[in-house]
């Protein structure tokens, strides 16, 4: 035999062990991320939608993302008797909302029902901000009109009126929360829940 | 002749499809240490414990005061009672992976006092008998352990106070009597 030939024979064998290795481990963080990507991602869902907004329920899931994603949020959700939830992470655009931008929830909220709007991270975290302002409530934000439409804004720099910061947010997602036990039968249309405006990313010249 | 570098990446993108397959069916079930159950509510003493941001990452309304008692094969059905606030609230029994079982909010109950019994079907009525109780609200659950949440409208100042007393005075113990 020709000695080159007996010193390379043993070299094949550890380049072949290394590189199914290294496909391996690619193929195990390329499917681990894509899996994160699409639990995280409000596409694969079956969930109802209603203008910009998708109505999250945390009972039985035949949708394995659905199920996966649920698990992800920890529980919590509401029940049928409780009330509905409804998430954007969208503007009125079907643009993907950013947390270094600003935004405005304008529009009309069901009457006579109590409300809360969350703002948070896609993951359910909640900004940092000293006040512990996460949102605003039915009861606490301010109206206009005879419709009682609201004007909630949202970003890092302070503006006049119902504000949320979104200090530490590195994505963002709002949760609108309806308690009360008719609307899970009965949900709210598109014209009567607010709508998400871009007020621009630059958080100076906004409009 | 498959260029070899493509039969790897084919390789790769199966690796992938697996790995992808496996972790979204695998995650409902590999979550559930996620939501309560890392709660601890062994010093409860008969009290329901707060879960907020900072013991839970189960996505509850910061509005809200959210609080928990647990329930399992041991301690049986468990009966919450107490007087409940004025503002909203609502009442969730879930299993221990956060799936909503059943609920209860103040427009099912005349009373603003509540008296609930907790617990598996078959466990109810021994418990009902235990505690020499008649008349009783209960949540009939298809299994042995999970968590009450009580959830009760903090959303101004005055809503706060009031939730902050109405769940120092709520109760949440075993239902079978000793």
């Amino acid at each position: 035999m020709h000695p080159t030939r007996l010193l390379a024979d043993p070299v094949v064998p550890v380049l072949s062990i290394l590189r199914f290795i290294l496909i391996t481990l690619a193929g195990i963080l390329l499917g681990l991320a894509s899996a994160w990507w699409a639990v995280g991602s409000l596409r694969f869902d079956s969930a109802r939608s209603i203008g910009q907004w998708s109505m999250l329920d945390d009972g039985a899931k035949t949708n394995p993302y659905e199920a996966a994603r649920a698990a992800r949020r920890g529980g919590g959700g509401l029940g049928p008797s409780e009330g509905i939830e409804l998430i954007t992470e969208v503007d009125a655009d079907n643009k993907p909302l950013d947390a270094a931008c600003a935004y405005l929830v304008a529009g009309p909220m069901p009457q006579g029902v109590l409300w809360t709007l969350t703002v948070s991270d896609r993951d359910g975290r909640l900004p940092r901000n000293p006040a512990r302002r996460f949102g605003f409530t039915s009861l606490d934000a301010m109206t206009f009109e005879s419709t009682r439409q609201v004007r909630i804004s949202i970003g890092h720099a302070v503006r006049p009126g119902d504000f949320v910061a979104t200090s530490g947010l590195s994505s963002l997602r709002l949760t609108l929360r309806l308690y009360s036990p008719t609307l899970a039968a009965r949900a709210p249309s598109g014209d009567q829940l607010p709508s998400v405006t871009s007020l621009g990313c630059q958080e100076g010249d906004a409009s | 002749m498959i260029d070899t570098g493509l039969r790897w990446f084919a390789a790769m993108l199966c690796v992938a499809g697996l790995t992808h397959i496996g972790a979204v069916l695998l995650a409902p079930g590999h979550s559930r240490d996620l939501a309560f159950t890392g709660v601890d509510t062994t010093a409860a003493d008969g009290k329901l414990v707060r879960v907020d941001d900072g013991n839970t990452v189960a996505d509850l309304d910061p509005a809200f005061l959210n609080a928990i008692c647990r329930f399992d094969a041991d301690t049986g059905p468990m009966r919450l009672s107490g007087a409940m606030p004025g503002t909203y609230w609502s009442i969730a029994a879930m299993s221990d992976d956060g799936r909503i079982l059943a609920t209860l909010s103040r427009e099912d109950l005349r009373s603003a006092h509540i008296d609930l019994l907790v617990g598996r079907t078959a466990a109810l009525d021994a418990a009902r008998q235990s505690a020499g109780i008649d008349s009783i609200e209960t949540m009939s659950l298809p299994v042995d352990t999970g968590f009450v949440l009580v959830r009760l409208f903090a959303g101004d100042l005055d809503g706060r106070g009031r939730a902050e007393t109405a769940l120092s005075g709520l109760e949440c113990r075993p239902a079978l009597v000793d």
